[in-house]
C-alpha cells in the first residue's frame, strides 16, 4: 500500500507556503535546465546522424575508370578566417549533367553556385569577393547543405584545370543503384565525425557534471525542516520505506514538472537553434531530433536521479529519526576519507616521476586526476570539522569560534554545499591549461622571429612555381618531384626537393649548413638519406648525373607534414642547366597572419582554383585550436557559473533554515552583524580550504602533466591564472548573498520552532 | 515469557540500553495496563523519555524485552514495529512535531490516511470540536498558539483509537493554564476510549492526572510514589 504516503508526499510538495514554493520553483528551473541541456546533448547524435546522411547524398559517385568529358569534380577544404569552406571545383562540358543535391544548374568556368551563407559574406567582405572572382550564377539549397551557415561553392573551372585522373562523376549518394559513393582522387570529402563534433558533444555532457551538482543541491533545498518532518512521519509510524516513499513522491513531482517545463522548452527553442553555434558546429532545427521514448527517458532519469539524492541524503534522518527531532551531532567523519584524495595525489606524482613509458605514465596521471576529483569532496568535510574544532579551542573572535563549532557540530553541511565548486575549480584548471596547451601545440613555427606558415600545393602546372615566387606575401617556395633514376647502379625513385636555401631555412630546421648550387643527400623528419655521391635522374628525356655533396642535411619541419625527399637539390645547381622540373607539389610558406593566408587563396582562387591545399591553416577541420578553446571556455564557464549559482541557492537556503536558531541568539541580544559573519564564516572556512585543495591538486597535476609533455610549468600557472580568478569573483558574488539573507525579523515563528 | 502480566498493555522487562557510555537503562521493568494513565518522572538524563521510545518501539534494547500484549516488539524489524507504531500507538511530544505544511486539520486526519481509513475526516473534526480547535483547523502549526498546537498533537495521537498514547513531556513547552487544558484532553479522551498513556514529565502537577508513578533515575526505576 504506497499510494497514502505518496500522496503524502505529493501533498508535501505543494503545501509549503511561499518559502517551499520557492525551494519548489527553484528545483524544478534547475530540472528544466538539466532537460534542455540533456535533450540537447541528445540531439547531437541524430544531427550527426542526419549530417552524415546529408554528407553522404552530396557525395559524388564516380565512374571506374578515368575518362575524358562528363563533369569531373575536385572537392578542397579551406577556410575564411576562422571558418571552414568546402570549394568543389566543377569541370563539365556541356553535355548531359548529374546534379548535386541542392543544386539546379552547374557553373561553367568562370561560374559559381555558393551556399546562403557563403552569398551574404559576398555581399559584405571585400576579401571574400578576392576569393571568388567568378559570377555567381546560383545558390545551394538546403538539401545540398549540412548546415544553414554552411560556407559551400561550386566553382566551375575549365576542364583542364581537373587532373586526368579525376573520374567523371556518375550520380550522388545512394540515386546510383549498386554503386558506392566514393572520394575523388586528393579530396578530403568532409567526415561527419569530425573530432570538433565528437568535442560539440562532450562539451554538451562536459554540462551534465555541474548540472548534477545544481539538481542535487536544489533536491537537498530546506534539508534540515525536510528531514525533521521526515523523522516526525517514522515517529509517527511510518516505515523506513514508506517515509521514503513521502521523500520520493515530493521530489518525483517538482522534478516531473521541470522535466515537462524543459521539454516545452527544448520543443520551442529548437527552431531557433538553425541560427545558434556550439563552437563551429552549427545545424538544420529539423536535424536536432530526440524521440519521444527519449524524452520519456530523459525526464525518468532526471526524476529519479532527484528522488535518489534526496533519498540518500535524507537516509540518516529516516535511518535515526531521533537524532534527527534533537538535531544532535552527526558523528565524526573518518579520516580514512583523506585516502582517496591520498591516493589520487601518488598517482599524479607517481606519473610524474614513475621509470616508465609515456602511456603508463598518461594512464596513472588520468587516473590520478579522476581519483583527485572524486576524494577532493570526501575529504573536505574531515578537514573542515578538524579546523572547526581548532578554530573553536583558540582564542578567535566569536563570530569564529560559533561557526567553528557548528563546523564540528555539522562536519558534512557546509562541505556538501561547497563541494561543488571545489569540484568544479580542480576541473578548470585543468582544463584551461589543457586548451591553452593544445593552442600552443598548434600554433604557427617560429623562426628568425617570423612566424612562419607551409602549405602543400599539388602542382597542376609548373607556372605557378615562379608566379607563387614573385607575390610579395610569399617568403619561401620549393618544389617535390619523384622522379626515375640510378642510385648506387641500381634503378630506384628518387624523391627530390628543389628549392633555394633561404627557402629550406624558413621551413625546416637544420638548413643553416645549405649553399645554394649544391645538392645534398637529406633525411626529412627521419627519414633515410641517400647513402651516395652521385644520382642519375631521368627528368623529361633528359637524364642526369647529380654529384651530391658529402654533408648531410637533416632536416626537421618546422609544422608536421608529409614531405619526404632523399635528396636535396638547389633550385640553381648546374645539373638542372636552368630548368628544374615540373613539381608533383609545392610547399610554400608566407608569415603566419591572417591577411598573408587571404592573399594567397585569393592568388589560388585565380589561378589554379581546383588546387587543394594541405598544412597548417587558421581552420583546419577538427583541428580548430579556436573552436576548441572556445568549447571549453564556455563549458568551464556555464560549469563555474552553475556551481556559483547552485553555491548561492543553497547557501541562501541554508541561512533561512537557520533563522529560528539565529532568532534565539538574537532574543539573548547578540548582533545581527555577529550572526551574519557566523553565517557567512561557516559557509567561508569550508569555502576558502576546499579551493585552496583544489588548486593544490591541480597544481600538482599540472607540474607532473608539465613533466610527461615536456611543458613549462610557468606559462601553466599562466594558463591556469584567469580560471583561478574568473572562479573567485563567482565564489565572492555568491558569498554576497549571504550576509543580505541573514538579515531577518525575529518572528514568533521562528522562536516557537527553536 | 511473552505475555504483559495481568493483561497489560505494554510492558518491559529487563531493559537495558546504552549509548556509548553512559547507560540509559539500567535493568528496568515496567507494566501499564489497559487504560492507566501512567507518569515517569525522573531528572534530566534519568532515562524517561528513552524508555518512552523503548516502550513504543522506536528504540530497541540492548537487553531486555518489550511486549505490546503478547507480541514481543523488540525482536520485531523496523517495518514491523513501524507498523505497529501507526496502528496501535499514539504520540505526543513536547513541541508536537506536527507537520508544518499540513493545516491542524490535515495533520489529525494523516494517521488514518496513511492506514487508507475511509472516515479519516469525520473522525478528525469530532476529535477537533472536542478539543475545541475546530475554528483554526485550516490554520498551520505556525499559524496557531503552542496550546492549540499541542491539542492538534494529542487529537492526531488519538485519532485512530490508539491502544496506547505516549507522551513526552506534553506541557513542556506550554504555561500552566494551556497545559491543563492539554492533559484535560488526553486524560480524558485517553479513559473515554479506553487507552492506556504512558507521560513522561518532570512536574508533579502532570504527574497529578496519573493513575500511578514510576520514578526513574540514572537509568533504573528507583520507586513508586503512588
Amino acid at each position: 500500500m504506497i499510494a497514502p504516503w505518496l500522496r503524502l508526499g505529493l501533498r508535501l510538495a505543494v503545501a509549503g507556503g511561499h518559502r517551499a514554493a520557492g525551494r519548489l520553483a527553484l528545483m524544478a528551473c534547475g530540472v528544466a535546465v538539466g532537460t534542455v541541456v540533456l535533450l540537447g546533448a541528445l540531439s547531437v547524435p541524430a544531427v550527426i546522424s542526419e549530417q552524415a546522411a546529408r554528407e553522404q547524398a552530396r557525395t559524388p559517385v564516380l565512374a571506374d575508370t578515368p575518362a575524358a568529358g562528363g563533369v569531373r569534380m575536385v572537392p578542397v577544404d579551406d577556410a575564411i578566417g576562422a571558418r571552414p569552406l568546402t570549394r568543389v571545383a566543377v569541370a563539365a562540358d556541356g553535355r548531359a549533367q548529374v546534379l548535386p543535391p541542392g543544386v539546379a544548374v552547374l557553373p561553367a568556368a568562370g561560374e559559381v553556385v555558393v551556399s546562403p551563407a557563403l552569398a551574404r559574406l559576398l555581399e559584405v567582405d571585400e576579401r571574400v569577393r578576392g576569393r571568388f572572382p567568378q559570377r555567381v550564377v546560383g545558390t545551394i539549397g538546403p538539401a545540398g547543405l549540412m548546415a544553414p551557415d554552411e560556407l559551400r561553392a561550386y566553382v566551375g573551372v575549365p576542364t583542364g584545370q581537373v587532373p586526368a585522373e579525376v573520374p567523371p562523376v556518375v550520380g550522388f549518394g545512394s540515386a546510383v543503384a549498386g554503386r558506392t559513393a566514393s572520394t575523388a582522387a586528393g579530396a578530403a570529402w568532409a567526415d561527419a565525425f569530425t573530432t570538433e563534433r565528437v568535442m560539440a558533444f562532450a562539451f554538451a555532457l562536459f554540462l551534465l557534471a555541474p548540472l548534477g551538482v545544481f539538481l542535487a543541491t536544489c533536491a537537498r533545498l530546506s534539508a534540515v525542516s525536510r528531514d525533521r518532518r521526515l523523522a516526525a512521519i517514522r515517529l509517527l509510524g511510518a516505515t523506513r520505506r514508506q517515509a521514503q516513499l513521502v521523500n520520493a513522491g515530493e521530489n518525483a513531482l517538482v522534478t516531473a514538472v521541470g522535466a515537462t517545463l524543459g521539454t516545452v522548452l527544448f520543443v520551442a527553442l529548437r527552431p531557433l537553434s538553425g541560427s545558434w553555434h556550439l563552437g563551429r558546429f552549427h545545424w538544420y532545427p529539423a536535424d536536432a531530433r530526440v524521440s519521444a521514448p527519449m524524452i520519456v527517458a530523459v525526464g525518468v532519469a532526471l526524476t529519479g536521479y532527484a528522488v535518489l539524492v534526496a533519498a540518500v541524503a535524507s537516509a540518516p534522518a529516516i535511518r535515526s529519526p531521533l537524532a534527527a527531532r534533537r538535531d544532535a551531532p552527526a558523528a565524526a567523519p573518518s579520516p580514512r576519507r583523506l585516502l582517496i584524495l591520498a591516493v589520487g595525489a601518488v598517482l599524479v606524482a607517481a606519473a610524474a616521476l614513475a621509470p616508465a613509458g609515456f602511456t603508463v605514465r598518461a594512464a596513472l596521471l588520468a587516473a590520478g586526476v579522476l581519483t583527485c576529483a572524486a576524494g577532493l569532496p570526501l575529504a573536505l568535510p574531515v578537514l573542515t570539522s578538524r579546523a572547526g574544532r581548532a578554530f573553536a579551542a583558540v582564542r578567535v573572535p566569536v563570530a569564529l569560534r560559533l561557526a567553528g563549532r557548528r563546523l564540528d557540530h555539522t562536519p558534512s553541511v557546509a562541505p556538501r554545499l561547497v563541494a561543488g565548486i571545489v569540484v568544479c575549480v580542480f576541473v578548470s584548471a585543468i582544463g584551461l591549461v589543457a586548451a591553452s596547451t593544445y593552442a600552443a601545440w598548434t600554433r604557427p613555427g617560429e623562426h628568425n622571429g617570423v612566424s612562419t606558415l607551409s602549405y602543400d600545393l599539388p602542382a597542376g602546372n609548373a607556372a605557378l612555381v615562379p608566379d607563387l615566387r614573385a607575390q610579395p606575401f610569399v617568403i619561401g617556395v620549393a618544389a617535390t618531384r619523384t622522379l626515375p633514376g640510378v642510385v648506387t647502379g641500381q634503378p630506384h625513385p628518387v624523391p627530390v626537393l628543389v628549392a633555394d636555401c633561404a627557402d629550406l631555412r624558413h621551413m625546416f630546421t637544420g638548413a643553416q649548413d645549405c649553399r645554394d648550387g649544391q645538392a645534398y643527400p637529406a633525411s626529412i623528419d627521419g627519414t633515410d638519406a641517400t647513402d651516395t655521391t652521385t644520382v642519375e635522374i631521368t627528368t623529361g628525356d633528359k637524364t642526369i648525373n647529380v654529384p651530391v655533396a658529402a654533408t648531410k642535411l637533416t632536416l626537421q619541419s618546422r609544422l608536421p607534414s608529409s614531405r619526404n625527399a632523399a635528396i636535396v637539390v638547389t633550385r640553381t645547381a648546374p645539373a638542372w642547366q636552368g630548368q628544374p622540373p615540373a613539381p608533383d607539389s609545392i610547399i610554400v610558406s608566407l608569415h603566419a597572419s591572417e591577411a598573408d593566408t587571404d592573399r594567397l587563396y585569393q592568388f589560388l582562387a585565380v589561378h589554379a582554383p581546383a588546387i587543394a591545399v594541405q598544412g597548417y591553416t587558421p581552420v583546419q577541420r577538427g583541428f580548430d585550436p579556436a573552436a576548441m578553446l572556445t568549447l571549453i571556455a564556455a563549458g568551464l564557464a556555464i560549469a563555474v557559473l552553475l556551481s556559483g549559482a547552485a553555491f548561492a541557492a543553497a547557501a541562501t537556503d541554508r541561512v533561512i533554515e537557520r533563522r529560528p536558531a539565529n532568532s534565539s541568539l538574537a532574543v539573548l541580544g547578540t548582533p545581527r552583524r555577529q550572526l551574519a559573519a557566523t553565517e557567512l564564516a561557516f559557509l567561508a572556512i569550508p569555502l576558502a580550504m576546499g579551493v585552496a585543495i583544489a588548486l593544490a591538486a591541480a597544481a600538482l597535476v599540472l607540474l607532473s602533466a608539465a613533466n610527461l609533455l615536456n611543458l613549462d610549468p610557468a606559462q601553466l600557472s599562466a594558463d591556469a591564472a584567469p580560471a583561478v580568478w574568473a572562479t573567485i569573483a563567482v565564489l565572492l558574488a555568491a558569498l554576497a548573498v549571504v550576509p543580505a539573507a541573514s538579515r531577518h525579523r525575529i518572528t514568533p515563528e521562528h522562536l516557537r520552532r527553536q | 515469557m511473552g505475555e504483559t502480566r495481568g493483561g497489560a498493555a505494554v510492558a518491559g522487562r529487563g531493559l537495558r540500553l546504552r549509548f556509548g557510555a553512559t547507560v540509559a537503562l539500567d535493568g528496568v521493568d515496567i507494566d501499564v495496563g489497559r487504560g492507566e494513565i501512567l507518569a515517569v518522572m525522573g531528572r534530566s538524563g534519568s532515562g524517561k523519555s528513552t524508555l518512552l521510545h523503548v516502550l513504543s518501539g522506536v528504540l530497541v534494547p540492548d537487553q531486555g524485552e518489550v511486549l505490546f500484549g503478547a507480541q514481543r516488539l523488540d525482536t520485531l524489524g523496523d517495518a514491523a514495529r513501524s507498523r505497529i507504531r501507526l496502528r496501535h500507538f499514539g504520540f505526543v511530544f513536547q513541541f508536537g512535531d506536527l507537520v508544518p505544511e499540513l493545516s491542524l486539520r490535515d495533520n489529525v486526519e494523516l494517521p488514518l490516511r496513511l492506514v487508507g481509513a475511509k472516515d479519516a475526516a469525520a473522525a478528525a473534526q469530532e476529535l477537533l470540536e472536542e478539543f475545541e480547535i475546530a475554528a483554526v483547523a485550516s490554520r498551520r502549526p505556525g499559524q496557531v498558539s503552542g496550546g492549540q498546537a499541542q491539542r492538534a498533537a494529542v487529537a492526531r495521537a488519538l485519532v485512530q483509537r490508539p491502544e496506547v498514547v505516549f507522551a513526552d513531556e506534553p506541557t513542556g513547552a506550554l504555561d500552566s493554564v494551556s497545559g491543563e487544558l492539554v492533559l484535560d484532553a488526553l486524560t480524558a479522551a485517553a479513559r473515554r476510549r479506553g487507552a492506556a498513556v504512558v507521560v513522561v514529565t518532570h512536574e508533579a502537577r502532570v504527574a497529578a492526572y496519573a493513575d500511578r508513578t514510576l520514578l526513574l533515575r540514572d537509568g533504573r526505576v528507583e520507586g513508586e510514589p503512588r
